[in-house]
Protein backbone atom coordinates (compact mmCIF):
# COMPACT_ATOMS: atom_id res chain seq x y z
CA UNK A 1 0.00 0.00 0.00
CA UNK A 2 1.66 2.93 -1.27
CA UNK A 3 2.06 6.35 1.59
CA UNK A 4 -0.56 8.76 0.22
CA UNK A 5 -3.45 5.57 0.22
CA UNK A 6 -1.94 5.13 4.02
CA UNK A 7 -1.91 8.86 4.78
CA UNK A 8 -5.62 8.89 3.26
CA UNK A 9 -6.94 5.80 5.36
CA UNK A 10 -5.57 7.01 8.51
CA UNK A 11 -6.92 10.43 7.89
CA UNK A 12 -10.50 8.82 6.81
CA UNK A 13 -10.17 6.57 10.36
CA UNK A 14 -10.13 10.35 12.49
CA UNK A 15 -6.10 11.15 12.83
CA UNK A 16 -5.99 14.70 12.98
CA UNK A 17 -1.89 14.30 12.75
CA UNK A 18 -1.68 12.52 9.47
CA UNK A 19 -4.74 15.58 8.11
CA UNK A 20 -2.24 17.83 9.22
CA UNK A 21 0.51 16.78 7.57
CA UNK A 22 -1.31 16.89 4.58
CA UNK A 23 -2.14 20.41 4.94
CA UNK A 24 1.45 20.77 5.45
CA UNK A 25 2.68 18.99 2.02
CA UNK A 26 0.16 20.53 -0.07
CA UNK A 27 -0.88 24.05 1.04
CA UNK A 28 2.14 24.99 -1.44
CA UNK A 29 0.36 23.52 -4.48
CA UNK A 30 -3.06 25.48 -3.23
CA UNK A 31 -1.64 28.74 -2.29
CA UNK A 32 -0.23 28.61 -5.90
CA UNK A 33 -3.52 28.78 -7.55
CA UNK A 34 -5.37 30.56 -4.85
CA UNK A 35 -2.71 33.41 -5.16
CA UNK A 36 -2.68 33.02 -9.01
CA UNK A 37 -6.61 33.24 -9.44
CA UNK A 38 -7.99 35.87 -6.51
CA UNK A 39 -6.58 39.20 -5.32
CA UNK A 40 -7.70 39.73 -1.57
CA UNK A 41 -5.13 38.68 1.19
CA UNK A 42 -8.19 37.72 3.22
CA UNK A 43 -9.67 35.88 0.59
CA UNK A 44 -6.78 34.45 -0.51
CA UNK A 45 -6.21 32.86 3.43
CA UNK A 46 -10.03 32.01 3.68
CA UNK A 47 -10.49 30.35 0.56
CA UNK A 48 -7.11 27.94 0.76
CA UNK A 49 -8.81 26.78 4.52
CA UNK A 50 -12.20 26.49 2.26
CA UNK A 51 -10.09 24.45 0.01
CA UNK A 52 -8.58 21.80 2.62
CA UNK A 53 -12.06 21.75 4.91
CA UNK A 54 -13.22 20.29 1.16
CA UNK A 55 -10.42 18.17 0.54
CA UNK A 56 -10.94 16.49 4.54
CA UNK A 57 -14.86 16.27 3.89
CA UNK A 58 -14.59 14.46 0.12
CA UNK A 59 -11.34 12.59 1.04
CA UNK A 60 -13.83 9.37 0.82
CA UNK A 61 -14.96 9.60 -2.43
CA UNK A 62 -11.15 10.25 -3.71
CA UNK A 63 -10.88 7.06 -6.24
CA UNK A 64 -6.73 6.96 -6.77
CA UNK A 65 -7.05 7.16 -10.51
CA UNK A 66 -5.34 10.13 -10.71
CA UNK A 67 -2.57 11.72 -8.41
CA UNK A 68 -3.79 13.13 -4.92
CA UNK A 69 -2.01 16.72 -5.66
CA UNK A 70 -3.95 16.67 -9.25
CA UNK A 71 -7.34 15.88 -6.85
CA UNK A 72 -6.73 18.74 -4.89
CA UNK A 73 -5.85 21.56 -7.41
CA UNK A 74 -8.95 20.98 -8.90
CA UNK A 75 -11.11 21.12 -5.97
CA UNK A 76 -8.87 24.07 -5.75
CA UNK A 77 -9.57 25.50 -9.09
CA UNK A 78 -13.17 24.82 -8.86
CA UNK A 79 -13.37 26.11 -5.28
CA UNK A 80 -11.92 29.62 -6.95
CA UNK A 81 -13.45 28.97 -9.61
CA UNK A 82 -17.01 29.53 -7.41
CA UNK A 83 -15.83 32.13 -5.61
CA UNK A 84 -15.18 34.41 -8.39
CA UNK A 85 -18.61 33.74 -9.47
CA UNK A 86 -20.34 34.34 -6.46
CA UNK A 87 -18.78 37.33 -5.67
CA UNK A 88 -18.63 38.59 -9.01
CA UNK A 89 -14.86 39.51 -8.79
CA UNK A 90 -12.82 39.55 -12.59
CA UNK A 91 -10.56 37.23 -13.35
CA UNK A 92 -8.44 39.37 -15.62
CA UNK A 93 -6.35 41.88 -14.65
CA UNK A 94 -4.60 42.98 -17.70
CA UNK A 95 -3.99 46.54 -17.23
CA UNK A 96 -1.62 49.07 -15.84
CA UNK A 97 -2.93 52.32 -14.34
CA UNK A 98 -2.91 54.53 -17.27
CA UNK A 99 -5.11 52.50 -18.93
CA UNK A 100 -2.59 50.80 -21.50
CA UNK A 101 -1.59 47.38 -21.25
CA UNK A 102 2.26 46.84 -20.67
CA UNK A 103 2.03 45.03 -24.25
CA UNK A 104 1.93 48.43 -25.63
CA UNK A 105 5.41 49.44 -24.53
CA UNK A 106 7.76 47.90 -27.15
CA UNK A 107 11.22 48.65 -26.45
CA UNK A 108 14.87 47.80 -27.72
CA UNK A 109 18.11 47.90 -26.90
CA UNK A 110 17.72 46.28 -23.07
CA UNK A 111 20.54 47.09 -20.73
CA UNK A 112 22.66 44.03 -20.49
CA UNK A 113 21.35 42.18 -17.42
CA UNK A 114 20.30 45.68 -15.45
CA UNK A 115 16.85 44.80 -14.70
CA UNK A 116 18.04 41.16 -13.90
CA UNK A 117 20.62 42.18 -11.66
CA UNK A 118 17.76 44.06 -9.71
CA UNK A 119 17.76 43.26 -5.89
CA UNK A 120 13.66 42.91 -6.40
CA UNK A 121 13.85 41.46 -9.89
CA UNK A 122 11.71 38.48 -8.34
CA UNK A 123 8.82 40.47 -7.14
CA UNK A 124 9.08 42.35 -9.98
CA UNK A 125 8.90 39.62 -12.11
CA UNK A 126 5.98 37.74 -9.70
CA UNK A 127 4.18 41.45 -10.30
CA UNK A 128 4.36 41.21 -14.27
CA UNK A 129 3.15 37.76 -13.82
CA UNK A 130 -0.31 39.09 -11.66
CA UNK A 131 -0.77 41.03 -14.61
CA UNK A 132 -0.72 38.16 -17.22
CA UNK A 133 -4.53 36.48 -17.68
CA UNK A 134 -4.87 34.60 -14.91
CA UNK A 135 -4.89 31.03 -16.84
CA UNK A 136 -1.27 31.92 -18.27
CA UNK A 137 -0.26 32.95 -14.68
CA UNK A 138 -1.79 29.84 -13.29
CA UNK A 139 -0.46 27.49 -16.19
CA UNK A 140 2.90 29.29 -16.18
CA UNK A 141 2.82 28.84 -12.08
CA UNK A 142 1.78 24.66 -12.47
CA UNK A 143 4.19 24.50 -14.94
CA UNK A 144 7.25 25.96 -13.67
CA UNK A 145 7.00 26.05 -10.08
CA UNK A 146 5.00 23.03 -9.42
CA UNK A 147 6.60 21.00 -12.37
CA UNK A 148 3.48 19.58 -13.41
CA UNK A 149 3.15 17.48 -16.90
CA UNK A 150 0.66 19.01 -19.47
CA UNK A 151 -1.15 16.33 -18.67
CA UNK A 152 -1.82 17.15 -15.06
CA UNK A 153 -2.82 20.06 -15.68
CA UNK A 154 -5.00 19.74 -18.45
CA UNK A 155 -6.96 17.53 -15.84
CA UNK A 156 -7.24 20.45 -13.51
CA UNK A 157 -8.09 22.78 -15.36
CA UNK A 158 -10.39 20.47 -17.97
CA UNK A 159 -8.06 21.60 -20.97
CA UNK A 160 -6.56 19.64 -23.71
CA UNK A 161 -3.10 19.14 -23.63
CA UNK A 162 -2.49 21.11 -26.60
CA UNK A 163 -4.22 24.14 -25.03
CA UNK A 164 -2.25 23.82 -21.83
CA UNK A 165 0.93 23.85 -24.16
CA UNK A 166 -0.66 27.00 -26.02
CA UNK A 167 -1.08 28.75 -23.53
CA UNK A 168 1.97 27.97 -21.53
CA UNK A 169 3.71 29.33 -24.97
CA UNK A 170 1.99 32.34 -24.74
CA UNK A 171 2.34 33.26 -21.57
CA UNK A 172 5.80 32.91 -21.75
CA UNK A 173 6.15 34.80 -24.67
CA UNK A 174 4.18 37.47 -23.06
CA UNK A 175 5.88 37.57 -20.28
CA UNK A 176 8.98 37.66 -21.68
CA UNK A 177 8.47 40.60 -24.55
CA UNK A 178 7.07 42.44 -21.06
CA UNK A 179 10.46 42.08 -19.11
CA UNK A 180 12.19 43.13 -22.37
CA UNK A 181 9.80 46.24 -22.55
CA UNK A 182 10.38 47.05 -18.85
CA UNK A 183 13.91 46.77 -19.31
CA UNK A 184 14.34 49.00 -22.09
CA UNK A 185 12.18 51.74 -20.41
CA UNK A 186 14.36 51.48 -17.46
CA UNK A 187 17.56 51.44 -19.48
CA UNK A 188 16.34 54.70 -21.27
CA UNK A 189 15.47 56.19 -18.08
CA UNK A 190 18.57 55.38 -16.69
CA UNK B 1 22.71 24.13 -39.74
CA UNK B 2 19.60 25.15 -40.17
CA UNK B 3 18.11 28.42 -42.25
CA UNK B 4 15.89 30.72 -41.25
CA UNK B 5 15.23 31.91 -37.22
CA UNK B 6 14.44 29.74 -34.84
CA UNK B 7 11.22 30.27 -33.84
CA UNK B 8 10.29 31.36 -30.37
CA UNK B 9 7.83 28.36 -30.00
CA UNK B 10 11.27 26.12 -30.94
CA UNK B 11 13.53 28.04 -28.50
CA UNK B 12 10.65 27.04 -25.76
CA UNK B 13 10.54 24.03 -26.41
CA UNK B 14 14.50 23.66 -26.21
CA UNK B 15 14.68 24.94 -23.02
CA UNK B 16 11.60 22.72 -21.96
CA UNK B 17 13.89 19.95 -23.29
CA UNK B 18 16.49 21.05 -21.34
CA UNK B 19 15.07 21.56 -18.24
CA UNK B 20 13.50 18.53 -18.29
CA UNK B 21 17.78 17.10 -19.01
CA UNK B 22 16.37 14.33 -21.52
CA UNK B 23 18.01 13.69 -23.99
CA UNK B 24 18.11 16.45 -27.06
CA UNK B 25 16.36 15.95 -30.02
CA UNK B 26 17.59 16.71 -33.71
CA UNK B 27 15.78 19.66 -33.60
CA UNK B 28 17.41 20.96 -30.16
CA UNK B 29 21.02 20.09 -31.57
CA UNK B 30 19.87 21.98 -35.24
CA UNK B 31 19.01 25.13 -33.17
CA UNK B 32 21.99 24.54 -30.96
CA UNK B 33 24.02 25.03 -34.09
CA UNK B 34 21.84 27.88 -35.05
CA UNK B 35 22.45 29.91 -31.80
CA UNK B 36 26.14 29.59 -32.66
CA UNK B 37 26.27 32.15 -35.45
CA UNK B 38 23.12 34.04 -34.95
CA UNK B 39 23.13 37.01 -32.87
CA UNK B 40 19.34 37.51 -32.93
CA UNK B 41 18.24 34.07 -31.84
CA UNK B 42 21.10 34.26 -29.55
CA UNK B 43 19.93 37.55 -27.54
CA UNK B 44 15.84 35.42 -27.98
CA UNK B 45 17.39 32.30 -26.21
CA UNK B 46 19.35 34.44 -23.42
CA UNK B 47 16.13 36.50 -23.03
CA UNK B 48 14.19 33.34 -22.49
CA UNK B 49 16.95 31.59 -20.45
CA UNK B 50 16.90 34.32 -18.28
CA UNK B 51 12.86 34.18 -17.56
CA UNK B 52 13.57 30.50 -17.39
CA UNK B 53 15.85 31.01 -14.04
CA UNK B 54 14.01 33.74 -12.94
CA UNK B 55 10.30 32.04 -12.48
CA UNK B 56 11.36 29.59 -10.02
CA UNK B 57 12.82 32.84 -7.88
CA UNK B 58 9.69 34.70 -7.52
CA UNK B 59 8.28 35.08 -3.83
CA UNK B 60 6.25 32.20 -2.28
CA UNK B 61 2.74 32.97 -1.48
CA UNK B 62 2.62 33.77 2.26
CA UNK B 63 -0.45 31.85 3.91
CA UNK B 64 -0.27 32.96 8.21
CA UNK B 65 2.49 30.94 10.06
CA UNK B 66 -0.81 28.28 12.27
CA UNK B 67 -2.70 28.28 8.90
CA UNK B 68 -2.50 24.49 9.91
CA UNK B 69 -3.89 24.99 13.11
CA UNK B 70 -6.12 27.51 11.45
CA UNK B 71 -7.69 25.06 9.50
CA UNK B 72 -7.90 21.92 11.89
CA UNK B 73 -9.74 24.48 13.78
CA UNK B 74 -11.81 24.97 11.26
CA UNK B 75 -12.95 20.99 11.04
CA UNK B 76 -13.62 20.91 15.23
CA UNK B 77 -16.39 23.33 13.99
CA UNK B 78 -19.83 21.47 13.97
CA UNK B 79 -19.82 20.85 10.16
CA UNK B 80 -22.73 21.21 7.51
CA UNK B 81 -23.82 17.70 7.24
CA UNK B 82 -26.81 17.53 9.52
CA UNK B 83 -27.54 21.04 8.29
CA UNK B 84 -27.01 19.52 4.68
CA UNK B 85 -29.80 16.66 5.74
CA UNK B 86 -32.64 19.50 6.81
CA UNK B 87 -31.89 21.13 3.69
CA UNK B 88 -32.42 18.80 1.09
CA UNK B 89 -35.71 17.52 3.11
CA UNK B 90 -36.75 21.11 3.72
CA UNK B 91 -36.74 22.06 0.52
CA UNK B 92 -36.64 20.02 -2.08
CA UNK B 93 -38.29 16.94 -0.63
CA UNK B 94 -41.03 18.79 1.20
CA UNK B 95 -42.85 20.70 -0.92
CA UNK B 96 -43.29 17.68 -3.66
CA UNK B 97 -44.91 15.69 -0.34
CA UNK B 98 -47.04 18.05 0.36
CA UNK B 99 -48.33 17.98 -3.75
CA UNK B 100 -48.67 14.89 -3.37
CA UNK B 101 -50.56 14.98 -0.26
CA UNK B 102 -52.86 17.63 -2.21
CA UNK B 103 -53.33 15.51 -5.19
CA UNK B 104 -54.08 12.37 -3.19
CA UNK B 105 -56.47 14.37 -0.16
CA UNK B 106 -58.68 15.55 -3.14
CA UNK B 107 -61.15 12.95 -4.41
CA UNK B 108 -58.05 10.20 -4.97
CA UNK B 109 -57.18 8.59 -1.41
CA UNK B 110 -57.70 11.26 1.10
CA UNK B 111 -56.75 8.80 4.11
CA UNK B 112 -52.99 8.38 2.44
CA UNK B 113 -53.04 12.51 1.91
CA UNK B 114 -53.48 12.51 5.54
CA UNK B 115 -51.09 10.09 6.26
CA UNK B 116 -48.43 12.62 4.02
CA UNK B 117 -49.29 15.72 5.63
CA UNK B 118 -48.60 13.83 9.77
CA UNK B 119 -45.32 12.79 8.17
CA UNK B 120 -44.81 16.48 6.95
CA UNK B 121 -46.42 17.22 10.41
CA UNK B 122 -43.75 14.82 12.18
CA UNK B 123 -40.25 16.08 10.22
CA UNK B 124 -41.04 19.45 11.28
CA UNK B 125 -41.53 18.30 15.04
CA UNK B 126 -38.04 16.19 14.70
CA UNK B 127 -36.20 18.84 13.28
CA UNK B 128 -37.11 21.24 16.50
CA UNK B 129 -36.97 18.40 18.52
CA UNK B 130 -33.37 17.93 16.93
CA UNK B 131 -32.72 21.55 17.58
CA UNK B 132 -32.46 20.93 20.98
CA UNK B 133 -29.18 18.90 21.11
CA UNK B 134 -26.12 19.88 20.17
CA UNK B 135 -24.42 16.42 18.89
CA UNK B 136 -20.58 16.20 18.26
CA UNK B 137 -20.06 16.92 14.55
CA UNK B 138 -23.53 18.19 14.00
CA UNK B 139 -24.67 21.67 13.61
CA UNK B 140 -27.91 23.13 15.09
CA UNK B 141 -30.37 23.60 12.41
CA UNK B 142 -31.98 27.40 12.17
CA UNK B 143 -35.32 26.62 13.35
CA UNK B 144 -36.87 29.73 13.61
CA UNK B 145 -38.63 29.28 10.44
CA UNK B 146 -39.77 25.51 10.77
CA UNK B 147 -41.06 26.48 14.09
CA UNK B 148 -43.91 28.54 13.01
CA UNK B 149 -44.67 26.39 10.16
CA UNK B 150 -44.95 23.52 12.94
CA UNK B 151 -47.07 25.55 15.39
CA UNK B 152 -49.27 26.33 12.22
CA UNK B 153 -49.98 22.74 11.16
CA UNK B 154 -50.66 21.84 14.92
CA UNK B 155 -53.33 24.96 15.19
CA UNK B 156 -54.91 23.04 11.91
CA UNK B 157 -54.62 19.73 13.50
CA UNK B 158 -56.31 21.15 16.44
CA UNK B 159 -59.00 23.18 14.58
CA UNK B 160 -60.20 19.89 12.56
CA UNK B 161 -60.49 21.52 9.22
CA UNK B 162 -60.74 19.77 5.66
CA UNK B 163 -57.86 17.86 4.81
CA UNK B 164 -57.51 19.22 1.19
CA UNK B 165 -57.72 22.79 2.91
CA UNK B 166 -55.33 21.54 5.35
CA UNK B 167 -52.66 19.86 2.19
CA UNK B 168 -53.73 23.28 0.64
CA UNK B 169 -52.34 25.13 3.34
CA UNK B 170 -49.10 22.98 3.50
CA UNK B 171 -48.68 22.99 0.06
CA UNK B 172 -48.40 26.84 -0.25
CA UNK B 173 -46.28 27.16 3.14
CA UNK B 174 -43.75 24.70 2.47
CA UNK B 175 -43.38 25.88 -1.28
CA UNK B 176 -43.13 30.03 -0.07
CA UNK B 177 -40.86 28.61 2.80
CA UNK B 178 -38.58 26.85 0.17
CA UNK B 179 -38.56 29.38 -2.26
CA UNK B 180 -37.98 32.03 0.21
CA UNK B 181 -35.17 29.85 1.61
CA UNK B 182 -33.66 29.40 -1.29
CA UNK B 183 -33.73 32.26 -3.25
CA UNK B 184 -33.46 35.48 -0.72
CA UNK B 185 -32.22 34.01 2.89
CA UNK B 186 -29.35 31.67 1.33
CA UNK B 187 -28.12 34.55 -1.14
CA UNK B 188 -27.94 36.70 1.40
CA UNK B 189 -26.15 34.52 3.25
CA UNK B 190 -23.60 33.82 0.37
CA UNK B 191 -22.80 37.70 -0.45
CA UNK B 192 -22.04 37.66 3.67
Amino acid sequence: MTSTRKQIEAILAGDGRSFAALVERYKRLVSHIVFRMIRGRADQEDLCQEVFIKVYENLGSFNHQSKLSTWIARITYNTCLHFVERKRVPLFEDCVSDGKTVDDCEGSAPAPDRWAESRQTSERLCEEIDRLPVHYGLILSLFHLQEMSYAEIGEILGMPDGTVKSYLFRARKLLKKRVVAKRAREGLCA
Amino acid sequence: MRVGHVTEEEIQAYLDERRRSGRPSVASLLAEGHFDGCVVCRETLRDYEYLYKAIPTIPEPSLSPDFTNRVASRLEQPVQVSERLWDSLGTIVSPFAAIIALLLSGNIAPQLGHVVLVVLRAYFSAKVWWSGFALPGFSVPDISIDLNILSSLNAFVASNAETGVFALFVCVTLLAYSTVDRLVFRRAYERL
